[in-house]
C-alpha cells in the first residue's frame, strides 16, 4: 500500500511571439524551439507510457498565449518551415561530419529527430498540440490546469480588480473552448498570490491552484501539515505548497541534475560555432548568428574545452537521476508520513521547456521516472491534485501568504528599477479599460460581431492584456532582449490608448484596426471587453462543444523498450 | 467570428515611448516585497498649480513629502493609524521605494508639500497597501473545512484545540499531527482570539450579511457538513474526541464572529485622511525610513543653480526582556522577537521625544519602567 504521492507539474508557457509582419522573426524562433524539443518529446513520453500501460499522472498548465500560438495556422505553417530547414542543415551536417566518428552519429541523430518531429506534427498530430495533450487528459494520465490569459503577474495588476478579473476570467473561458471542459485547477503566473486572489478563481470555478512553498508555510494560522497537504482558502479554493527539496534536485544549478557533465551543453550551439557562410542559410536573415539546436558538446566540466556529446551515456544518467529522485520522494515520503494522519503529496513544479529545451535529457528523465514509479516501488503514486482533494476533502483552512516564485520570493523581480515604470501605465490603461467597458459595452454587446466599434473595444482589451504579460518586466530584469521587451509594453499600450481615443472621439480606422486584429490576434473570437465588466458579463462557453474524446489511434500499442531492464535500477 | 486576415497597411513603428497619461494627480502604493513598499505618483498641472499660488514663497522653503501612515489595525476593524513618518522626495522624483522595518503591515501614504512651519498640504491619498509576511504565523489554532464536488451547499468548520504544534511551519509537519498523539479537542467556537490575516480575509469574503451561502466554493464545488468519514480524517482517527460537530445553520458572517470574535465581522475600514493644511498629530510620529531611489534620474535633490541640503535622522531603540513578557512604548505594544529582543527604529524630527517604556513580566507579577527623553536640536545657519 502506497504511503503518499508525487505530483509532477508542468508548466508549459511562453509569451505571445507571433509577428506576421515580418517573414521571418527571431523571438518567433522560442516557440519552434519549445515544439522540437520540449512539446514534441514530452508528447512521445506520454505516447510510450501509455503504450506500455504505466500508470502515471502528471498535470501541467498549457497557458491560453501559448495555446493560442500552438493553434495559429501562421505559426504552424512556419514551424514546418523552421523544422524543414532544421532538416536539411542536419542533413548537411552528416555529410559534413562523415569522416568524423564522434560527430557523425550525433549529425545523424539530429536528422532523425528533426525527421520524427515533422512526422509527428503533420500526421501524427495534425498540426494541432493542443488537441495531442488534450487527448492524454481524456485518458486520465494528464490533468492540464488553467492561467492568466497572457500570464498576467496577478499581484501587481490588483489596482484594478477588473485587470485581475479579466486575466483569471478570459484564461479560464478560453480553456474551456480548447479543451471542451471546466478547468478544475489554475497556475497562477509566476505563483503570484496575495490574499483575496482565491477568490478570484473561485468565481471562476476554480478548485485549486499552486503556491511556492512560503506561500504555504507563512499561511494565518500555520499549517498544520507543511507542505504536504493543501490548505483551503476562506473561498474554499485549495492551495498546494511546492516543495524545496524536489525542486532544488532539479532546479539547482550547481546541485541539480541537469548540470550533470554528461549532459548535453546548451550554450555551444553550430549556429555559433561554424564557419558563417556555411551556417548563413539557417541563422537570421539580417545577419546575425543564433541557435539552431544542433549542439555537439556535453557539458563536460566547468571549461571551456568541451568534449563530444554521447547520448547512451546521458540517458544513462538520465535514468539513475530519475532512480535517485524517486528515492529521495521515497524517503520524504516515508518520513512525513510517519507524522501525518493522512498520504503526503509531494508537489514537484517545473516549467514544462526545462524538460528538453534546457535540459535535453529531461524528457528522458520523466519517462524513467514515471516508469520507475510504477514498477519499482511501492512506496508511493504519482497523483494530480484533484484527485487528491477527492481522496482528502476535508483540509486546513488558512489564508495563504502573498508569495511568488520568483527570485527572493515576492514581486522583486517584476517591479524594480528596471520595469517599475510600466506599472503607471498598466494601472491606468487597465481603469481606461474598465470605464470603457462600463460606458460602452452594454451598447455595444448587441451590435452585430463585425461593427467596427464593437471589434474595437474588444481590440483594446485584447491590446492591454498583451501589454501585461509578466514576461516583459521578467525580460527587462534580466537584461537580455530588453529592446524588444519594451517595444512589446509600448506598442500594445499604444495601440490600446488608440483605440480608446477612436472610441471616444467615435473615430475608428476600420483598415487600421483589420490589420491590427490580424498581428494581435490571441482571442480573436472572444468578447475580450467583457471581462473588464465587474462581475465579467460573459457567458461561458458551452464545454460540451468540444467533448471529450478520444482519437482513434492516438496512442498505439508498441513494445516496450524500457521496461525489461531499466538502466541504472 | 471569422478569423482576421491580413491588410496589407503598415503600421507605425513601435512609439518610443508610452502614451501619455491624462493630467490627473495620484498616488498608488505597491507592496514589493515583507520590508519594502513602492510608491509612484503624478501630479496635475492644475494641482500644481493651485498649491504654489496657495503657498506663495514659502514653497521655496518647503519639502515635497512622502507621508506614510500605518493602518495595520485599520485595516482589520481599527480606524486609528497607529504610527506616521515622512520622507522626503524632491520635487522633480515620481516614485520611490520604501524600506519598513518590520513586516505584514499595512500603510497608506500621502504625498503633499510640508511647510518649513511644518504645516503639510497633501495633494494624493493613496491605497491602502499590505506587505506580506516574512515568517510563519504565531498562530497554529487549526481549523478544517470540507469541500466536494458535489453535495449541499452549506459551510462547516471544525476547530480543534491541541497542544500547539512544536514548528508546524518548519520542514516537517508538526509532531502533534502523529496518529498516536492525537489532538485533545474541544468546542471551540472563538477560539480565535488574536487580529490577523485568516480573520479579515474571512470576515471580507462573509459580508455583514451574508447567507451561508455566501462562501462561494467554485461552481461545481461545495462544502458540505461534516460527514463520519471527514470529521475521522479531521479528528486524526480520533472521531470519539470531536465534542462539536454537524451542519451549521448560521449565516457566515455569524459563523466569522464566532470563530474570530465579534472584531472579525468588520470590513477593512477606511481611514479618514487628514485635512489639508494639518500638522501631524505628535502621537503618529513614530517611525522612519530608508530611503533609496527607483532611478538616479528621479532623485533630483534640488534645483539648478541653488543649492540644496536637507538632513533627516533615525533613531534605533532595541532592548531585550523575556519572551513572554509585555513591552509599552508610550502605551502602544511593542513587537518582541521570539527570544524576547526588540528593536524599533523611530524618525528623529527636532524637538524633545519621550520614549517611555514599560515591561510586564509575563506571569504578571514584576513591571519595569523606563523613561527617558531624546532631544534632536538641529543647529541651522542659512
Amino acid at each position: 500500500m502506497h504511503k503518499g504521492y508525487l505530483c509532477l507539474f508542468l508548466h508549459a508557457h511562453l509569451p505571445f511571439v507571433r509577428h506576421p509582419e515580418e517573414e521571418i522573426f527571431l523571438e518567433e524562433n522560442w516557440l519552434f524551439e519549445a515544439i522540437t524539443e520540449t512539446y514534441l518529446p514530452l508528447l512521445d513520453v506520454f505516447e510510450r507510457l501509455v503504450a506500455d500501460g504505466v500508470y502515471f499522472r502528471i498535470t501541467m498548465s498549457l497557458t491560453p498565449a501559448l495555446a493560442s500560438m500552438l493553434l495559429d495556422p501562421l505559426l504552424q505553417d512556419r514551424y514546418i518551415r523552421h523544422i524543414d530547414r532544421l532538416i536539411e542543415l542536419a542533413g548537411k551536417e552528416a555529410q559534413r561530419t562523415a569522416h568524423h566518428p564522434e560527430y557523425r552519429p550525433l549529425a545523424e541523430m539530429y536528422h532523425r529527430r528533426f525527421m520524427e518531429a515533422k512526422d509527428a506534427f503533420v500526421n501524427r498530430y495534425r498540426r494541432d498540440l493542443t488537441a495531442a495533450f488534450k487527448k492524454f487528459q481524456d485518458l486520465g494520465n494528464l490533468e492540464i490546469v488553467a492561467s492568466c490569459a497572457t500570464h498576467g503577474f496577478l499581484p501587481n495588476l490588483r489596482i484594478n480588480p477588473q485587470s485581475v478579473r479579466a486575466q483569471v476570467h478570459m484564461g479560464a473561458d478560453y480553456y474551456r473552448r480548447i479543451f471542451g471542459r471546466d478547468p478544475k485547477g489554475f497556475w497562477l503566473p509566476e505563483c503570484g498570490y496575495y490574499p483575496g486572489l482565491d477568490r478570484v478563481l473561485g468565481e471562476a470555478g476554480i478548485r485549486y491552484f499552486f503556491l511556492d512553498s512560503h506561500g504555504i508555510l507563512n499561511a494565518d494560522p500555520a499549517p498544520r501539515y507543511s507542505v504536504y497537504a493543501p490548505v483551503y482558502c476562506p473561498s474554499g479554493v485549495a492551495a498546494f505548497g511546492r516543495d524545496w527539496e524536489s525542486s532544488k534536485q532539479v532546479w539547482s544549478s550547481k546541485e541539480g541534475y541537469p548540470g550533470d557533465i554528461d549532459y548535453r551543453e546548451y550554450y555551444r550551439d553550430i549556429g555559433w560555432e561554424l564557419d558563417y557562410d556555411y551556417i548563413k542559410p539557417y541563422v537570421h536573415p539580417d545577419g546575425f548568428r543564433t541557435n539552431t539546436g544542433i549542439k555537439y558538446w556535453r557539458i563536460t566540466g566547468d571549461t571551456e574545452s568541451k568534449e563530444p556529446y554521447r547520448p547512451d551515456a546521458a540517458r544513462e544518467k538520465a535514468a539513475r537521476h530519475a532512480g535517485n529522485f524517486m528515492f529521495n520522494r521515497e524517503r520524504q515520503i516515508e518520513h512525513q508520513a510517519g507524522l501525518m494522519d493522512r498520504r503526503p503529496i509531494v508537489v514537484a513544479p517545473y516549467d514544462a521547456e526545462l524538460f528538453g529545451h534546457w535540459w535535453y535529457e529531461g524528457p528522458q528523465f520523466i519517462d524513467f521516472l514515471m516508469r520507475k514509479i510504477h514498477f519499482d516501488q511501492r512506496t508511493l503514486r504519482t497523483v494530480t491534485p484533484s484527485e487528491y482533494l477527492a481522496e482528502y476533502p476535508v483540509n486546513m483552512l488558512a489564508v495563504p501568504s502573498e508569495s511568488s516564485w520568483g527570485y527572493k520570493g515576492y514581486a522583486e523581480y517584476w517591479l524594480e528599477g528596471s520595469n517599475d515604470w510600466i506599472w503607471r501605465h498598466m494601472h491606468a490603461q487597465g481603469k481606461r479599460m474598465a470605464d470603457l467597458a462600463r460606458d460602452l459595452w452594454p451598447r455595444l454587446r448587441d451590435r452585430p460581431r463585425d461593427d467596427v466599434r464593437r471589434r474595437a473595444i474588444n481590440q483594446a482589451a485584447r491590446e492591454l492584456v498583451l501589454a501585461e504579460s509578466s514576461d516583459w518586466p521578467f525580460i527587462m530584469k534580466t537584461g537580455t532582449m530588453v529592446p524588444y521587451a519594451q517595444r512589446r509594453v509600448k506598442e500594445h499600450l499604444g495601440r490600446f490608448a488608440t483605440l480608446a481615443d477612436g472610441l471616444i472621439k467615435g473615430d475608428i480606422d476600420d483598415e487600421w484596426l483589420r490589420e491590427v486584429e490580424w498581428r494581435d490576434i490571441i482571442f480573436y473570437d472572444m468578447d475580450c471587453a467583457a471581462y473588464y465588466l465587474d462581475p465579467p458579463a460573459v457567458t461561458p462557453p458551452d464545454v460540451r462543444t468540444r467533448a471529450p474524446k478520444i482519437a482513434a489511434g492516438l496512442v498505439k500499442k508498441r513494445k516496450s523498450r524500457n521496461t525489461k531492464r531499466i538502466p541504472g535500477k | 467570428m471569422p478569423r482576421p486576415q491580413p491588410t496589407g497597411k503598415s503600421l507605425a513603428p513601435a512609439p518610443e515611448t508610452v502614451p501619455q497619461l491624462c493630467d490627473a494627480t495620484q498616488l498608488v502604493l505597491m507592496p514589493q516585497a515583507p520590508h519594502t513598499i513602492h510608491a509612484y505618483w503624478d501630479f496635475s498641472r492644475k494641482d500644481l498649480d493651485k498649491i504654489k499660488s496657495k503657498l506663495g514663497d514659502r514653497l521655496a522653503k518647503s519639502a515635497y513629502v512622502l507621508r506614510m501612515h500605518e493602518v495595520t489595525d485599520a485595516a482589520s476593524g481599527g480606524r486609528k493609524p497607529r504610527r506616521a513618518f515622512d520622507i522626503s522626495v524632491g520635487p522633480e522624483a515620481r516614485s520611490w521605494y520604501i524600506n519598513l522595518w518590520v513586516d505584514h503591515v499595512s500603510y497608506r501614504a500621502d504625498i503633499g508639500v510640508r511647510t518649513a512651519a511644518g504645516r503639510f498640504y497633501p495633494l494624493a491619498h493613496s491605497n491602502v497597501a499590505t506587505t506580506p509576511r516574512a515568517g510563519a504565523s504565531g498562530r497554529s489554532e487549526v481549523m478544517w473545512l470540507e469541500v466536494r464536488e458535489r453535495g449541499r451547499r452549506q459551510p462547516f468548520v471544525l476547530t480543534l484545540r491541541s497542544r500547539p504544534p512544536a514548528a508546524a511551519h518548519a520542514r516537517g509537519a508538526a509532531p502533534d499531527a502523529h496518529p498516536s498523539t492525537p489532538p485533545v479537542m474541544a468546542a471551540v467556537w472563538g477560539g480565535m482570539a488574536a487580529a490577523g490575516n485568516a480573520r479579515e480575509e474571512t470576515a471580507r469574503h462573509a459580508g455583514p450579511a451574508a447567507p451561508a451561502t455566501a462562501i462561494e466554493s467554485p461552481s461545481d464545488a461545495n462544502m458540505t457538513p461534516a460527514s463520519d468519514a471527514a470529521r475521522a480524517q479531521a479528528a486524526g482517527n480520533e472521531p470519539a474526541e470531536v465534542v462539536s460537530h454537524g451542519p451549521l445553520n448560521l449565516t457566515l458572517d455569524e459563523i466569522v464572529v464566532r470563530l474570530f470574535g465579534a472584531a472579525g465581522s468588520a470590513h477593512a475600514a477606511a481611514v479618514p485622511a487628514p485635512a489639508a493644511g494639518s500638522p501631524m498629530p505628535p502621537s503618529t510620529s513614530w517611525g522612519g525610513a530608508s530611503e533609496w531611489s527607483a532611478g538616479g534620474s528621479e532623485q533630483r535633490l534640488g534645483h539648478k543653480g541653488k543649492f540644496f541640503f536637507e538632513i533627516d535622522a533615525e533613531l534605533l531603540v532595541y532592548g531585550r526582556t523575556e519572551p513572554d513578557a509585555q513591552v509599552l512604548l508610550n502605551n502602544e505594544p511593542v513587537l518582541l522577537r521570539p527570544d524576547g529582543s526588540f528593536s524599533l527604529r523611530c524618525a528623529l524630527p527636532d524637538g524633545a521625544i519621550p520614549l517611555d517604556f514599560s515591561a510586564l513580566s509575563g506571569r504578571g507579577d514584576a513591571r519595569r519602567i523606563s523613561t527617558s527623553v531624546v532631544r534632536a536640536p538641529t543647529q541651522r545657519e542659512s
